[in-house]
């Protein structure tokens, strides 16, 4: 594949442009380069992987109230149950991480037969705490899975077109979401199987799996560094602690944070707006699921729009619009009590809330070497932002409280714990580095520069 | 002891310790949780938890510990009028509900509530009324039904909400966001400065 010149850098690392140019990056993008053909197969496939995220996750969120009766649980139960649930995603750091060693093809297969296993078992749970053990080792594979086929795109698309195909996955990522909001439309929970027919659904990635395994391929970029360790050029184990190292410690921290800040906002708002749509604006039930359907369906759009605008525009001016927008819209969304005003709101906080993840994505994985690629993704992902989906909605809810709460107030712990997002606004344009149009081997190499000191 | 392997040691004691204050940093945020929340007992919440343990108590699976949770904040027998009289077929009797502000007088409460009561055919007719509640040691528990008196609203008809957060709650929220957001400055240049230092080093 004839490679393009690297573009002229004069700003990097969101730092002012230095007073020399920095040197041409020389390095040559790996030989085996894959066909547009075996790319869109790849994406097609990855695409499940990220639906049944959505899809997953969701069901919990909608479902939990007809879980909790098939099992005769309280609600003081039902809430220690979802402590190792949730946790699950925070546990798919220790597979992920083996992305590095073992591969991507690998541990992208046996994570999906490992998700299909757990949740076929938990359609057929006895109780609550079989619910909960073949939920959270569901969700172990689940989030291996989607963290890997991220790790699969950024390494196997060109420079163009990458954006745009973290913006098709996490699209579907959406659509995962809504195809559970329409699955309760058509009243499947009240089927004969009930909620458990929604878990059964689980199965269609392995049948996806079982027809495209033998096409799927290793990612170019590992099979390049797997022969590097058989060269003996590097080592052959990835340490735990390899991306804490001195020369990723900045992009680490940074993104990292990055992504906790905005977690913790987000996913307390997402928890908590149907609750508050309810309680605190008047909404009927039909109202929240109507709104729910049609402002994800259109806010969902905005991943797309994110992949597109982060090749055309860049990364960083993408992720401060975005996370503006995502601010300013989730405050709207939470004071305002007019309902129209509220469905363009809840739309728009979606469309650059959640529809900032592919530029997030970007940045957790292509600010790495190939090395440590997979296993600085999964830090990112399964302890910083894990750590907003864990601590997000608990602080909604207990701050909000309508009883103890020290605000007593949803719609304001939201719009308050907004303004925690706001700093990263002024960290993005400060700090983070423009990967536009860069393959990962020039950024690495611009990377390993800036931490060295040659560029400021 | 190689160079790998100390700095591997030594980024291992590095991590440690950041683990240790992550986790302390939770402990004071919890703590100060905490203290802030100490001391609320308001009665919408009471009212609230109420209205949805009765609703609970036609719900399959739940039923027994709905009339448990109704009966800590008054009892189920008071909320016999509010619940629709054609079967649920095993769903919760509200489909949703609100609350309003209190009116308190001395020791009771009284708190305007809205809801739909579940049909199985056509819309969910809307029941509303006040809630009148006494106080019970630091809480607060249902006594009466009563039908609204003038000014008594829920948010969705123009009344005020339960609780709402007051302008020092809002400046100290863009105090701390200022805050965070120094620190992490300095975390960064901190993480900047010292992978300059140990490659300088190496």
């Amino acid at each position: 594949m004839p490679r393009k010149p690297p573009p002229r850098q004069t700003v990097v690392g969101g730092l002012p442009a230095p007073e020399f140019e920095p040197p041409v990056v020389t390095v040559s993008e790996p030989d085996l380069a894959r066909t547009p053909r075996y790319l869109k197969l790849l994406l097609i496939l990855l695409v499940s992987a990220a639906f049944f995220e959505g899809y997953d996750s969701s069901i919990l969120a909608l479902l939990l109230p007809n879980i909790q009766s098939t099992f005769h649980v309280s609600e003081a139960v039902l809430g220690l149950t979802r402590i190792p649930i949730e946790l699950g995603l925070f546990v798919a750091f220790f597979i992920a991480r083996f992305a590095d060693r073992i591969g991507r093809r690998p541990l992208l297969l046996w994570s999906v037969v490992g998700y299909t296993v757990f949740t076929v078992l938990t359609a057929l749970s006895w109780d609550i705490w079989s619910f909960a053990g073949f939920q959270f080792m569901s969700r172990v594979f689940l989030g291996a899975e989607y963290a890997i086929g991220v790790t699969m795109i950024v390494e196997e698309f060109p420079a163009v077109g990458r954006g745009r195909a973290l913006g098709t996955l996490l699209t579907f990522n959406a659509l995962g979401t809504i195809a559970v909001g329409l699955l309760l439309g058509a009243n499947v929970a009240d089927g004969p199987l009930e909620w458990r027919t929604f878990y059964l659904i689980g199965l269609l990635p392995l049948l996806v799996l079982s027809f495209f395994r033998r096409r799927l391929k290793e990612t170019r970029r590992f099979l390049e560094e797997k022969q590097r360790r058989e060269d003996g050029q590097i080592t052959e184990k990835v340490p735990f602690l390899e991306p804490w190292k001195p020369q990723y410690r900045r992009n680490l921290v940074l993104v990292g944070m990055l992504h906790m800040l905005r977690s913790i906002p987000l996913f307390g708002s997402t928890a908590w707006w149907a609750f508050y749509a309810e309680r605190e604006r008047g909404f009927s039930a039909l109202q929240v699921s109507i709104y729910i359907i049609a402002a994800y369906g259109l806010g969902c759009v905005g991943y797309y729009v994110c992949g597109r605008s982060m090749e055309r525009f860049g990364r960083r001016p993408t992720a401060f619009v975005y996370s503006l927008g995502g601010i300013v819209f989730a405050v709207v969304l939470f004071q305002v009590s007019d309902k129209t005003v509220s469905f363009f709101a809840l739309m728009l906080a979606v469309f650059f809330g959640l529809g900032i993840g592919p530029v997030m994505s970007a940045f957790a994985t292509e600010l790495f070497p190939t090395e440590i690629r997979g296993q600085a993704a999964a830090w990112i992902r399964n302890w910083f932002e894990i750590a907003g989906y864990v601590f997000g909605p608990a602080l909604v809810g207990i701050l909000g409280d309508h009883s103890s709460g020290a605000i007593g107030n949803i719609g304001d712990t939201v719009s308050l714990m907004m303004i925690m997002w706001v700093p990263t606004l002024w960290i993005i344009w400060r700090y983070l580095p423009e990967t536009k149009g860069l393959e990962l081997e020039d950024i690495a190499e611009r990377e390993g520069m800036v931490s060295a000191g040659l560029v400021p | 002891m190689s160079d790998d392997a100390a700095a591997l040691s030594a980024l291992k004691r590095q991590f440690a310790v950041a683990i240790v204050a992550a986790l302390a940093v939770m402990v004071a945020l919890g703590g100060v949780i905490a203290l802030a929340n100490h001391g609320h007992h308001r009665p919408e919440g009471a009212a609230e938890r109420w209205l949805t343990a009765i609703g609970d108590t036609t719900r399959k699976g739940v039923k027994a510990d709905a009339r448990d949770r109704a009966d800590k904040l008054g009892g189920v027998a008071l909320g016999a009028s509010l619940l629709p009289t054609e079967d649920t077929k095993g769903k919760a009797a509200f489909p949703d509900l609100e609350v309003g502000k209190a009116a308190l007088a001395g020791d009771q409460a009284r708190v305007p509530y809205r809801l739909h009561q579940r049909a199985q055919h056509g819309k969910n007719p809307v029941k509303a009324g006040t809630i009148v509640l006494a106080r019970s040691g630091e809480g607060w528990k249902v006594t009466a039904l009563d039908a609204r008196r003038p000014g008594e609203k829920v948010p969705s008809d123009g009344g005020p909400p339960p609780s709402s957060a007051g302008l020092g709650l809002w400046l100290g929220a863009i105090g701390v966001g200022a805050l965070v957001t120094v620190l992490l400055i300095v975390l960064v240049e901190w993480a900047t400065r010292s992978s300059q230092r140990a490659l300088a080093a190496s």
